[in-house]
């Protein structure tokens, strides 16, 4: 088989902070393969952001990476030139926000916001050009008249415009990995649907593209993912095909999350599916991190922290009860 | 955007026809009989002198009718004369207007060209060693009068280091800018330049430490947004992104903040040219206060009552020229 397209090892992301050290990302390894979808799902707060970032490269100091390796389409991204990632992002591997109208800049107009991925990566490209390439980059994500939305304003668009504007300028240089973080959170529930569509319509057309794509939500991320990881406090707990994770949970964590999986008429964000609290990223409790919330903790959960293991090809846990 | 340039601009009008009228009454609030007092300043009025400035002033009349006297005079371009100096007093002002706006321009330029790389780099490197040099001589800057500022300015560098004159004013750097651009030769500018250099610093100071603060925390609050996260994961250098994606932000209350300050700056050189012995409006209206000369009083107050709010509706419709959330809201 060849090399996967990205592959994560045992990457710390910590963040200084005035109570101490916060660990963000605490040891993940992963993998993913050319044109996979997969969903990383897990609480707010459990580092889906702080690992698509670390990926990007855009953790902000004073945070930093401070171990493991992330290797993406043969070249270690951690050992390339401040430059080298730069030419990266925006042509190869993308990223899609939470809040579309913070994501664009409010004094810039969508039409520089989108040909700017152009403009630094494609030096030579006219303005006549450009324009064109943009125009129907927004027709592809579905914004009607585009040619004359070119000079518009963030502001004169609607909360789903804009994030198909920002899927416009992540995707318009067909990019080998789009993070997608929470790219319907902050949209409307019909809203919701229609982006994930355009995501899977545009994934389908493109025969190159695999998606990260990162949510709260175990629900969405089903619909949508060949492969589901789920995260928990810095920590992937479990890794298994969508329809796997789905019928046959092994984390007492994610079963939790798929007791909870949130039905069209319940609020978004409003549940808190698992009793307790996310553990403290600065002093993490001993042992498994889970095992104050979890109803079958043991003694060995309070001591020893669980590793992601292989339970069957294609399924990882990091779970005592499954050892 | 039409209707509201209309709305503003009457609404500017109607501030302007009160201040004429605050203006026109100075002689019915003045306590006691307005051109006898007038009298101790300008030794040596006859009897027909006096009759002549009461009918002037108004003073006999009603209110009102006082209002629209002067208004009409205003329209026929007629301030009143100058009790002291015997001369009209709008080209009194006239002559010194320039050099006001000039000496006004050249610190609100100093204060932002002083406090805006200051800012961001407080900004930038918040926290250090530099932040906090920056915030200690910002704090200083805003508590210290600029009148102050400007007398330790002169003991420096007049009296002690004798680099710099410390009154007077040899004629329009601007122009003399220009002249310097075509001649190829800077030796006029650099002479008229000494001149505003310790008088505009002083009056600036204020402005510049202000706007340093400003800038730093509006810079701040723009470094965390997430659209400048969205640019960098576009592949914009680092250095794009804080200088366009960042500053054109943190731009937008910059620019309403230092525009507004033209009013404040103006206001300053009403002190600050006394104190250089700058020949200004803000010298002659305190000379004027001096010398009782009411009518004199009355024209600088009208003057720079309209600068102010002049100012004032330009800075608000460029801050919606910048801005396109504002300018599309009102069609
Ligand atoms: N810039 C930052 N500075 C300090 N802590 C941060 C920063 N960004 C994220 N964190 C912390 O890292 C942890 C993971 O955050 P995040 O990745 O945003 O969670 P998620 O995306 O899963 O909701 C949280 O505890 C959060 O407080
Ligand atoms: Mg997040």
């Amino acid at each position: 088989m060849s090399e996967p397209l990205l592959s994560i090892e045992n990457l710390i992301t910590r963040f200084p902070t005035k109570r101490g050290r916060l660990t963000a990302v605490d040891g993940v390894s992963l993998t993913l393969e050319r044109r996979e979808t997969l969903g990383l799902v897990g609480e707010s707060g459990s580092g889906k952001s702080v690992l698509g970032l670390s990926v990007m490269r855009l953790v902000q100091p004073p945070g930093m990476i401070e171990a493991g390796s992330i290797r993406f389409a043969g070249t270690s991204l951690l050992d390339l030139s401040t430059d080298e990632m730069r030419r990266l992002r925006g042509q190869r591997l993308a990223m899609i926000f939470q809040d579309p109208t913070a994501t664009l800049n409010p004094v810039l107009t969508i039409g520089e916001q989108i040909g700017e991925v152009l403009r630094w990566h494609l030096p030579s490209i006219g303005p006549a050009e450009l324009r064109e390439r943009v125009v129907e980059m927004l027709d592809r994500v579905g914004i009607p008249n585009a040619r004359q939305r070119f000079g518009d304003y963030p502001h004169e668009f609607s909360g789903g415009m804009q994030q198909r504007v920002i899927i416009a300028a992540a995707l318009i240089l067909n990019p080998a990995l789009v993070i997608a973080d929470e790219p319907t959170t902050a949209l409307d529930v019909t809203v919701q649907a229609q982006i994930l569509d355009l995501l899977r319509r545009l994934k389908d057309g493109e025969p190159e593209t695999a998606i990260v794509l990162v949510s709260h939500d175990l629900g969405v991320v089903g619909e949508m993912c060949e492969r589901i990881a789920v995260m928990y406090a810095g920590n992937l707990v479990e890794v298994a095909p969508a329809d796997d994770i789905l019928d046959d949970p092994k984390h007492p964590y994610t079963v939790g999350l798929i007791a909870s999986i949130p039905r069209l008429d319940r609020e978004v964000g409003a549940l808190n599916p698992i009793p307790g609290r996310l553990a403290d990223p600065v002093t993490p409790p001993p042992g498994c991190k889970f095992h104050a919330r979890c109803a079958h903790a043991f003694e060995r959960c309070r001591v020893e922290r669980p590793v992601l293991k292989t339970l069957v090809p294609g399924r990882q846990v990091a779970c005592h009860l499954h050892d | 955007m039409f209707g509201y340039l209309v709305r503003r601009v009457l609404s500017a009008l109607l501030v302007i026809v009160c201040v004429v009228f605050v203006v026109s009454a100075i002689s019915k609030l003045v306590p006691g009989d307005i051109v006898d007092m007038m009298e101790a300043g300008n030794p040596g009025m006859t009897e027909q002198d006096k009759a002549i400035l009461r009918e002037q002033l108004g003073v006999n009349k009603p209110v009102f009718e006082t209002f629209t006297s002067y208004l009409g005079g205003i329209f026929r371009g007629d301030l009143g004369n100058s009790t002291r100096l015997r001369s009209s007093a709008a080209v009194l002002i006239a002559e010194r207007v320039p050099a006001t706006l000039e000496l006004a321009l050249t610190a609100l330029f100093l204060a932002l060209i002083v406090a805006l790389p200051l800012g961001i780099l407080c900004a930038l490197k918040q926290g250090t060693a530099i932040d906090y040099f920056g915030t200690i001589v910002s704090t200083f800057g805003v508590a210290v009068p600029n009148f102050l500022i400007g007398i330790i300015l002169i003991l420096v560098f007049s009296v002690e280091l004798q680099w710099l004159p410390s009154t007077g004013y040899k004629g329009s750097v601007v122009v003399a800018a220009w002249e310097a651009l075509k001649a190829w030769d800077g030796s006029v500018l650099w002479d008229r330049m000494r001149y505003i250099l310790m008088p505009a610093v002083s009056l600036a100071f204020f402005a510049i430490a202000l706007n340093t603060r400003l800038i730093r925390s509006t810079m701040l609050e723009v470094i965390r947004q997430d659209y400048l996260q969205f640019a960098r994961a576009k592949g914009v250098p680092e250095r794009t992104v804080y200088l366009k994606h960042a500053l054109r932000n943190a731009l937008i209350p910059t620019v309403t903040i230092v525009g507004l300050q033209l009013g404040t700056l103006l206001g300053g050189t009403f002190i600050i040219e006394n104190v250089f012995a700058w020949p200004g409006i803000g010298r002659l209206a305190v000379q004027s206060i001096f010398w009782r000369d009411y009518p004199l009083i009355q024209a600088s107050i009208l003057v720079a009552a309209c600068v102010f709010v002049l100012i004032n509706l330009a800075v608000d419709l460029i801050y919606r020229l910048i801005d396109p959330r504002i300018r599309y809201v009102r069609h």
